[in-house]
């Protein structure tokens, strides 16, 4: 019959639009992930009451543990209702003035949530943690326009350095530097953690300024450096030298958008 | 870009040349053009009182969205191009559509057997589930696809459908790699004219099946990503006197991107709508169960653009301006959804019905999210790079999405006035539907009443009256407005909508972490005057006045309206 014989021809053609790839097994490209062309800054909102935190601390670790700790710099911005110090055990108060400020700018109100170099994606620029992941490896394969050269010293409780600018590109807007102190290991209670959680990345607080300090000029020609010198910035008392990095990065100043980020551990 | 332009306005001149023959001489030799045109244009003005800065307008107080379609048809073939202008796009539109030129240029050809079209085409796939190319010009929204298309007939009651190209993405011309390939196939059999035997059934069964692939490179450094991505589904339609049934099943293959937070799941939906009509009474019923469907041809992109698919809305759509306050708009990662509608005409000469007679529609649509469990202890539902979680067949959760509840009545009470009044009880996630996390679910009630009075052949007067009562949001509503007819010519209306929110003007309420919320509404006015004239197929109209801050849904698809004040245009017109 005519019927069936044009039926069979549609399911052999049809073989022509079936194209389909089933993923099995790991679905991550282990081993060949190009090295990223520049650096990354993610900033972790976070709290040591907030319940869903420590997830995003492993989604953060994970990252890193993909495309390298020096190429994604991580900072913990312990900030919001469940970053406040309350009752014991969670009494230690890990905010800042910083802190603060970037969590009311940023318009944060739900934790974890991260923000990535400062991006906007749509009109936010706060980012859940379960789209970390190809927010990032899509921006630390952007075209790396500059570079950031961190220089810090630590001499008993003062932290003195530099911040040095290369750049590769040239800049025409105004662009400012924002300079911030970060420690690992310090081992406080995290709820739906342990009571003994290693805390890292944590920020401790802006060298000088909040939103960072103003480049010289607007205009840069590409191959030109400029440099930010800073001295006499004083730590907590209960900070532990030798756990301490400075992190430092370059935003535009109308987008806030980051253009480089460095870290670097505080040479003793 | 500049050959393009000049190449399209080549063809432009053409088809004119053709239409002045055409008119000239006889339709049959030379074809016939038509055409349509409408433009929307808006100057925006600076309100301290709506918040709106000359900051925010940032020098462009003017802005104008236009299209023109032209259409040849010459016996069993046609063209067409259709023009574009968003210069810049009236602001409430994405700003990517800023631009203009020819977007859509097609030629058709079609005998009885074989309809081809190359360029520009728009087509579905049964109810859109796997695939459906539209256009929707209130939206912003255009998915057509740039390819070919081909339709035969080999026999009666068979068409296969197959289609293959790239999809519309505002401007951007489709270069390797920067958007996927879609390709498909479509079956639809009308087994009536198949089968001699059922030819004069009074019970008509069509079934179909159709199938998607979409073709996108994977250029991702962490994911292994499919890079072909296949989407099928198999549907019928049966009838029988005034009963008609259609469902359709879909399935989607693995399909990270950017919707579903990269997850690898299979998704699938169910969509089935169930009618029955008689004289004065209509009865329909739908039920919609999707999980994990938003089908892209660019996996990376997330809003409107570039959706392959449609899944079809499960809730009423209002044209009452408070009645549509809180639109529904369809979550593509899952929903569960039903709605059921019945319409009843009371007789004439009875005693509700009176001597007109009189309508009632009930309305009643509740929609769900479905039930998703995590996959282990270790992995939180909809992680990425995982099956992202797991869910039953036809599953519903507990999260409410949208619900409404509606009764309709219209009324002629003699031979001047006529009556209709309804009434809507909403309620709405707003968390989910607009995304604003941490948001109560608003509750509203509204009810509307509108009065038309015809004074005089050709001259009426309709009244509006409305009111939002909510404890949510922006708090309460209430609307008028006052037309004057003079058919078919002239209309001039006057409105306004004020937001008086409650007695203090503040609305509170207590989020889940116990914090509590107070919010200030100053309370304003939206007042509106409006002038309409049409001739023909041409169409003006002018208003001034504000415009509320809301959400426009067409089909379960929307796009946000920010809040202007200023002076609008349309036109429209067709040949």
């Amino acid at each position: 019959m005519k019927i069936f014989k044009i039926l069979f021809t549609i399911i052999i053609a049809s073989g022509l639009f079936t194209a389909c790839d089933k993923i099995e097994g790991s679905y991550y490209e282990s081993g060949i992930i190009p090295p990223p062309t520049t650096r990354v800054l993610l900033e972790d909102y976070t709290g040591h009451t907030c319940v869903a935190c420590p997830s995003a601390h492993v989604i953060a670790e994970d990252l890193q543990n993909t495309y390298g700790d020096t190429n994604l710099i991580v900072v913990a911005v312990h900030a919001g209702t469940f970053a406040n110090p309350g009752s014991s055990p969670y009494d230690y108060d890990f905010t800042t003035d910083a802190g603060d400020a970037y969590n009311t700018f940023f318009g944060i109100t739900s934790y974890p949530n991260g923000v990535i170099n400062r991006v906007k994606t749509g009109n936010n620029y706060f980012i859940d943690k379960n789209q970390w992941g190809p927010a990032v490896s899509k921006l630390l394969y952007e075209k790396k326009t500059m570079e950031v050269t961190i220089e810090a010293n630590g001499n008993d409780t003062i932290i003195n350095g530099s911040v040095k600018i290369d750049f590769i590109e040239g800049l025409n807007s105004q662009a400012k530097v924002i300079i911030w102190v970060t420690e690992d290991h310090i081992i406080k209670p995290q709820l739906n953690g342990a009571l003994d959680y290693e805390h890292n990345h944590v920020l401790r607080g802006a060298v000088e300024h909040t939103w960072g300090y103003t480049l010289s000029s607007s205009t840069y020609s590409a191959g030109s450096t400029t440099s930010i010198e800073f001295s006499d910035y004083r730590i907590g008392e209960d900070w532990v030298m030798k756990n301490l990095s400075v992190v430092a990065f370059v935003y535009d100043d109308e987008t806030k958008r980051v253009i480089q980020v460095n870290k670097a551990h505080v040479h003793i | 870009m500049k050959k393009y332009i000049l190449k399209s306005i080549g063809v432009f001149a053409i088809l004119f040349a053709f239409t002045q023959m055409a008119n000239a001489q006889s339709p049959q030799k030379y074809g016939q053009v038509s055409g349509s045109f409408q433009l929307d244009a808006q100057l925006y003005q600076e309100d301290s009182e709506l918040g709106i800065t000359a900051e925010d307008i940032n020098g462009q107080d003017m802005r104008m969205n236009a299209f023109g379609n032209i259409i040849y048809r010459l016996g069993n073939f046609s063209a067409g191009v259709r023009y574009e202008a968003y210069l810049p796009p009236l602001a409430g539109f994405d700003t990517r559509l800023e631009g203009q030129g020819f977007v859509n240029r097609w030629a058709r050809y079609s005998t009885g057997i074989i309809d081809v079209t190359v360029g520009n085409f728009y087509e579905q796939f049964g109810s859109g589930m796997i695939f459906r190319a539209y256009e929707e010009w209130s939206l912003g929204y255009d998915n057509s696809v740039d390819g070919a298309r081909v339709i035969l007939t080999p026999m009666k009651g068979m068409t296969i459908k197959g289609i293959y190209g790239t999809q519309r993405f505002f401007w951007q011309k489709y270069e390797k790699n920067n958007r996927g390939i879609v390709r498909g196939g479509d079956l639809d059999l009308f087994m009536n004219d198949i089968f001699s035997g059922l030819e004069s059934s009074k019970t008509k069964l069509t079934l179909g099946a159709g199938l998607i692939s979409k073709y996108q490179a994977d250029l991702d450094p962490i994911y292994k990503l499919p890079e072909n991505v296949m989407s099928w589904s198999g549907r019928f339609n049966l009838s029988h006197g005034g009963f008609f049934w259609q469902t359709e099943y879909a399935h989607k293959i693995n399909d990270p991107n950017a919707i579903n937070d990269y997850i690898y799941k299979d998704g699938q939906g169910l969509f089935s709508s169930m009618s029955y009509s008689q004289k004065g009474l209509g009865f329909a019923l739908s039920a919609k169960w999707i999980d994990n469907m938003g089908f892209k041809s660019d996996r990376a992109v997330t809003g409107d653009a570039l959706f392959i698919n449609f899944l079809p809305p499960n809730a009423k759509t209002h044209s009452y301006s408070l009645s549509a306050m809180y639109p529904y708009a369809t979550q593509v990662n899952g929903e569960a959804a039903i709605q059921a509608t019945i319409n009843y005409r009371v007789p004439k000469k009875s005693k509700l019905g009176g001597k007109y007679g009189m309508g009632i529609e009930l309305n009643f649509s509740h929609i769900r999210a479905i039930d998703k469990t995590p996959l282990n202890d270790s992995t939180s539902i909809g992680q990425s790079g995982t099956l992202g979680y797991e869910t039953k067949f036809l599953s519903i959760g507990d999260d409410v999405y949208f619900q409404d509840l509606g009764i309709e009545i219209d009324k002629k009470i003699n031979k001047h006035f006529k009556l209709i009044v309804s009434a809507d009880m909403i309620k709405y996630n707003m968390a989910i539907i607009e995304g604003h996390l941490g948001e109560p679910d608003v509750d509203a009630f509204v009810w509307v009443t509108d009065l038309s009075y015809r004074f005089k052949r050709k001259h009426s007067l309709r009244w509006e009256l409305s009111q939002l009562l909510t404890k949510q949001d922006q708090g309460n509503w209430i609307a008028s407005t006052l037309e004057y007819n003079f058919a078919p010519t002239w209309f001039f209306a006057i409105s306004d909508q004020y937001n008086y929110v409650n007695k203090d003007g503040v609305i509170k309420y207590t989020n889940e972490n116990g914090e509590v919320h107070e919010t200030e509404f100053e309370k304003l006015h939206y007042p509106t005057i409006a002038a309409g004239y049409t001739k023909g197929t041409t169409r003006v109209l002018l208003s001034y006045g504000r415009q509320r801050e809301g959400i426009l849904c067409v089909g379960g698809v929307c796009r946000a309206v920010p809040k202007s004040n200023g002076f609008k245009i349309t036109i429209t017109s067709s040949f």
